[in-house]
């Protein structure tokens, strides 16, 4: 207990500490949504990080605990970890693509593979649907013409469930 | 008041260099304001009499973690991509607002919490901390009492209470390390 | 049964252990032994195939079950007292209640079950002769024996629910029996008919059964389906009143269980099937229409009398249902032109009469009319089939004639059966038919009384002129046959005789008590004893003499008619309309295919639009294009943009904690 930290003490009103942190979270989360560049995005993750790190002050202080300032270095240690991984992963990326524009990294959407074929119930009068049947597979080979795989299979079983899905990797 | 002063400045200077960050177009840029934000940050920490946080706060993030940004910035060579294709309006749209909309759920929980004096909880005299609370008559939360956040307090808590955890984040590092390794050594195809 | 375990102290003791033995033994044996015969038939081919072999072990079992229950019958009456033996096992057993399964052979149960099996075996033994040369023979007889132990079934059986079951059991057996000929379309059609319309009156049945069973739980506090508990219940416990408040509902619950009957002895709404029921083999059609299944209906409903009598106006309903039954079917009959047709409108109309005296509370002349008429019906019906066997399968009494001369037995014992239906001559019929016209001289509980003993009368005559039509048609003339026609085999004569005779003579057992103003004539009053209720039955001669002058007087009417007339018949030119209603089944049938084709098809369709357009193409459809709908809408969120995702996380987390503040807020 030194003079110089009960001189410093409570004059600062914990609610700013508190508002600091959650203005900082914010800060953090726009960078993380509006940014682009994956390593601005890592950078707007440290921003959030430290906001949480300064409410953890702020709270091993409304309870007179030492353990929030633990935490903050646990969260530090948990952030350089996470860091020295995500920059690897950066540089790895940055090898296959040449870029570290996330929208360049879009393998996970989804493929549009046209409409699914109609299914024809059992019983169902045929002349009554066929049309509507006959255009189905019609788009089904025209509508594919969406680059990356083509829905190159002809259809097998005319009245039966035919499911286009399965063909494809 | 100097305390106020000195709290307003700092903090200040945080949350300013954080929105800097993450506008600048530049990579450099927003890593160099991210440095300051990370100095403004410790010195609010010292403020707040949690010495050994403010230490290492420059220590590890504004001395390693950021070297670690800039050293990868520079070796990608970022000046081609800072020309980066600008978000769609919507999305960045729907970012701000709920970024937005967070601040003011937190600010409202905050005043809330404020109305239900969690912020001020009542002295307890335990007993570990009786000679504090003899020491400090006029305090009446907790708040009031001087907490100790020198690096010795520190360590007593550190290798006492939390030793387990402390080696847990020793082997998370390690295999942080190890993982980067091989994510930077490993020809990915 | 545990007398059986007693020491044997002494020779003459040992006498009273195999009585009493013999007593505990034989109502299950009665009731298991056809059983066991249809088992054994089923079971090995061998005695499938030889179809002699299965006959001879039918027969044996029908008549030992016939001599069993004589036995029983007169053993207690050697001294002096009658017997009740019950033979029971508890069946089911849930909670307090308990369902018992097992026989109770009272003086009811006994006679019926001796003309059951009495009458069965003279079948069984002609049967011999009729399906002589069938090669399904063995398959008959096994099914016959399940026919006659479901029949057993009901008669000894001591609750409704045990009734119900076996009541079913004669529907399964009446429906196997009944499309024996299976490979003949319209005898397929036929088994469906009976089966399908019998369901109809066993749904009834089952509900009123549920009703009876609830109101007597009601009552007396115990629920039970025991015929006793029940009758107790009525006469001691004021049932018909307490019947939850409601005498209107003891009514329908009586008339629920008459719907029981109604399907099985083929009552005015329900007696569609009976006359399709004549596909079966003659044999098939003289045990159905003598002794059992019509018989069923009847015998239940006089076991289960305290029922009707539970309730003030239900009575009314079945005297009447009765006597329309009694009506038409005799209208029916006069256009047949198939000799088996006729006997089978002739027995709905005799049903009709039996159902007559149920609502007029003569349930011993009920009783009284299905005895002789099973033993006249039984006799017709075979010697029908005598005829038709010795004209080579041909049943157009138009194709008939001259028979007189060339089947003499066939001919003088249907001329007994014919007198003893038509009730001319103090014969059979005669005593029993005016029993049941006696209890509605005077009888101020039934609505219309007098309507019905005059419709009752008509019937009479009606009866006279279709059973000498029949005969004029069948005997008279000469011969118009394409095959030479040949007297029977004496296997098939020998039980008309046995029948003949009976009809002859059974009508003597109930003579009324006033006719020769000495007590106790009416030994059939006496043989039912402890189940004979109401008042007896009396002699009133002004009424008898009425309805012999009616009968006479439709039997010469039709002598004149037909005696002559060589199978043309002019009525259809002189009655016009009427023949023409009566000989299209008062459109009953029709009706009953209009509703089947148009309504019923027509609800079908509905279901079927509405199945098709709604279910499948509204919810099943609707449901699968909903899903693939959403679908292809969501996938256009897999973007694949780290960006989107993101936010979308993060707008999301935002609204999370903004509810959870909203709730903070509001508590």
């Amino acid at each position: 207990m030194t003079a110089a930290a009960s001189f410093l003490a409570v004059t600062v009103p914990i609610e700013w500490s508190i508002f600091l942190g959650l203005a900082l979270f914010a800060v953090g989360l726009i960078g993380v949504t509006c940014r682009r560049n994956i390593l601005l995005m890592l950078l707007s993750v440290e921003i959030m990080l430290n906001a949480v790190n300064v409410l953890f002050v702020a709270f091993s202080r409304v309870h007179h605990d030492l353990a929030g300032q633990v935490f903050v270095f646990f969260a530090m240690t948990i952030a350089a970890a996470e860091v020295a991984v995500g920059l690897a992963i950066v540089i790895a990326v940055y090898r296959l693509r040449q870029s570290t524009d996330v929208d360049d990294a879009q393998d996970l959407h989804d493929v549009d593979h046209g409409p699914l074929p109609r299914i024809v119930l059992e019983g169902e009068d045929q002349h009554h649907h066929d049309h509507d049947h006959h255009d189905d597979h019609e788009h089904g080979h025209a509508g594919d013409g969406h680059g990356d795989e083509a829905h190159g299979h002809d259809a097998e079983g005319h009245a039966a469930a035919v499911s286009g899905e399965d063909h494809h990797g | 008041m100097a305390t106020q002063v000195l709290y307003i400045l700092f903090g200040g200077m945080a949350l300013g260099a954080a929105l800097l960050a993450v506008t600048r177009k530049n990579p450099v840029a927003s890593a160099i304001w991210l440095v300051v934000m990370f100095f403004g940050l410790a010195a609010t920490y010292v403020v707040m009499e949690a010495f050994f946080v403010g230490a290492i706060q420059i220590l590890v993030y504004a001395g390693a973690i950021m070297v670690l940004f800039l050293f990868v910035i520079m070796l990608l060579d970022l000046r081609q991509q800072m020309l980066e294709g600008k978000p769609t309006t919507r999305l960045r749209f729907f970012g701000v607002l709920a970024a937005l909309l967070f601040l003011v759920v937190g600010v409202v929980a905050l005043g809330d919490a404020k109305d239900r004096g969690l912020l001020h909880r009542a002295v307890t005299p335990l007993p570990r901390e009786a000679d504090i609370v003899a020491a400090n008559p006029d305090a009446t939360s907790l708040v009031d009492l001087p907490l100790d956040g020198t690096a010795g307090a520190i360590a007593d808590e550190m290798f006492t209470r939390w030793v387990l955890p402390f080696e847990v984040a020793s082997v998370i590092l390690l295999g942080a390390i190890l993982g980067a390794v091989i994510l930077t050594k490993r020809r990915l195809t | 049964m545990a007398d059986l375990l007693l020491p044997l102290a002494s020779a003459g003791h040992a006498a009273e252990v195999v009585t009493e033995g013999f007593k505990a033994w034989a109502p299950w044996l009665v009731l298991f032994i056809p059983l066991g015969v249809a088992f054994l038939v089923a079971a090995m081919p061998p005695l499938r195939k030889r179809g002699n072999a299965a006959a001879a072990l039918a027969i044996a079992g029908v008549a030992t079950g016939f001599i069993l229950t004589t036995v029983l019958y007169f053993l207690p009456l050697l001294g002096g007292h009658g017997a009740t033996y019950e033979a029971v096992v508890d069946w089911i057993v849930v909670g307090d209640v308990v369902i018992q399964f097992g026989s109770r052979l009272d003086s009811l149960a006994l006679i019926m079950t001796m003309v059951v099996t009495g009458i069965g075996t003279a079948i069984f033994v002609y049967a011999l002769g009729y399906m002589h040369g069938d090669p399904a023979m063995g398959r008959f007889y096994g099914k016959f024996s399940l026919f006659v132990f479901s029949m057993l079934g009901i008669v000894i059986s001591p609750n409704f629910f045990q009734t119900f079951v076996f009541w079913e059991l004669v529907g399964v057996s009446s429906y196997l029996l009944i499309g024996y000929y299976w490979k003949k379309h319209s005898a397929g059609e036929a088994a469906k008919k009976a089966f399908l319309t019998n369901r109809v009156g066993d749904f009834g049945f089952l509900l009123g059964i549920l009703m009876v069973w609830t109101a007597v739980g009601e009552a007396t506090g115990t629920l039970s389906f025991d015929f006793e508990v029940i009758r107790h219940a009525v006469f001691e416990e004021g049932y018909g009143a307490s019947f939850f408040g409601s005498s209107w509902l003891a009514g329908l619950g009586a008339i629920l269980v008459f719907c029981g009957c109604m399907g099985k002895s083929a009552q005015f709404p329900l007696h569609v099937w009976l006359p399709d029921a004549m596909e079966g083999p003659t044999p098939v059609s003289a045990l159905m229409h003598a002794a059992t299944m019509v018989a069923a209906g009847i015998y239940m409903m006089i076991r289960c009398f305290f029922v009707l009598q539970g309730s003030s106006w239900a009575p009314t309903v079945v005297a009447w249902l009765g006597g329309i039954t009694a009506f038409i079917a005799a209208t029916m009959a006069i256009t047949q032109r198939d000799i088996k047709k006729v006997l089978a409108y002739s027995t709905l109309s005799q049903l009709g009469y039996m159902t007559m005296a149920l609502g007029a509370g003569a349930y011993t002349a009920a009783m009284f009319h299905l005895t002789t008429h099973a033993c006249f019906k039984a006799l017709l019906f075979l010697c029908a089939g005598s005829v038709i066997h010795g004209c080579h399968h041909e049943q157009d009494m138009t194709h008939m004639g001259g028979l007189k001369s060339l089947m003499p037995s066939t001919y003088r014992t249907w001329m007994i059966g014919t007198v003893s239906l038509t009730a001319i001559l103090p014969i059979a019929g005669w005593w029993s038919k005016d029993e049941i016209l006696g209890s509605y001289v005077g009888n101020a509980s039934i609505a219309g009384g007098p309507l019905l003993l005059i419709l009752g009368l008509a019937v009479a005559g009606m009866t006279a002129f279709y059973m000498f039509r029949a005969t004029h048609m069948t005997f008279s003339g000469s011969y118009r046959g394409h095959h030479p026609a040949h007297e029977s085999p004496k296997v098939m004569t020998g039980p008309l005789w046995a029948l003949a005779i009976a009809s002859l003579f059974v009508g003597f057992i109930g003579i009324p008590d006033n006719t020769f103003g000495t007590a106790h004539t009416n030994i059939f009053e006496h043989l039912l004893h402890d189940w004979h209720v109401g008042e007896s039955a009396h002699l009133h001669v002004w009424l008898a003499a009425l309805s012999t002058v009616i009968a006479i007087g439709g039997a010469l009417l039709a002598r004149a008619i037909y005696a002559k007339s060589e199978g043309k018949d002019p009525l259809p030119a002189k009655l016009g309309g009427i023949w023409t209603l009566c000989n299209e089944l008062w459109y009953v049938d029709r009706f009953y295919l209009w509703l089947v084709r148009t309504v019923q098809q027509g609800i079908a369709n509905v279901c079927w639009w509405f199945e098709r357009n709604v279910i499948i193409q509204g919810a099943i459809n609707g449901l699968s294009q909903g899903t693939r709908a959403s679908g292809e809408a969501l996938r256009r969120a897999q973007s694949g943009r780290l960006g989107a995702y993101v936010t979308s996380f993060v707008v999301g987390a935002v609204i999370v904690l903004l509810v959870v503040l909203v709730q903070l807020q509001l508590r």
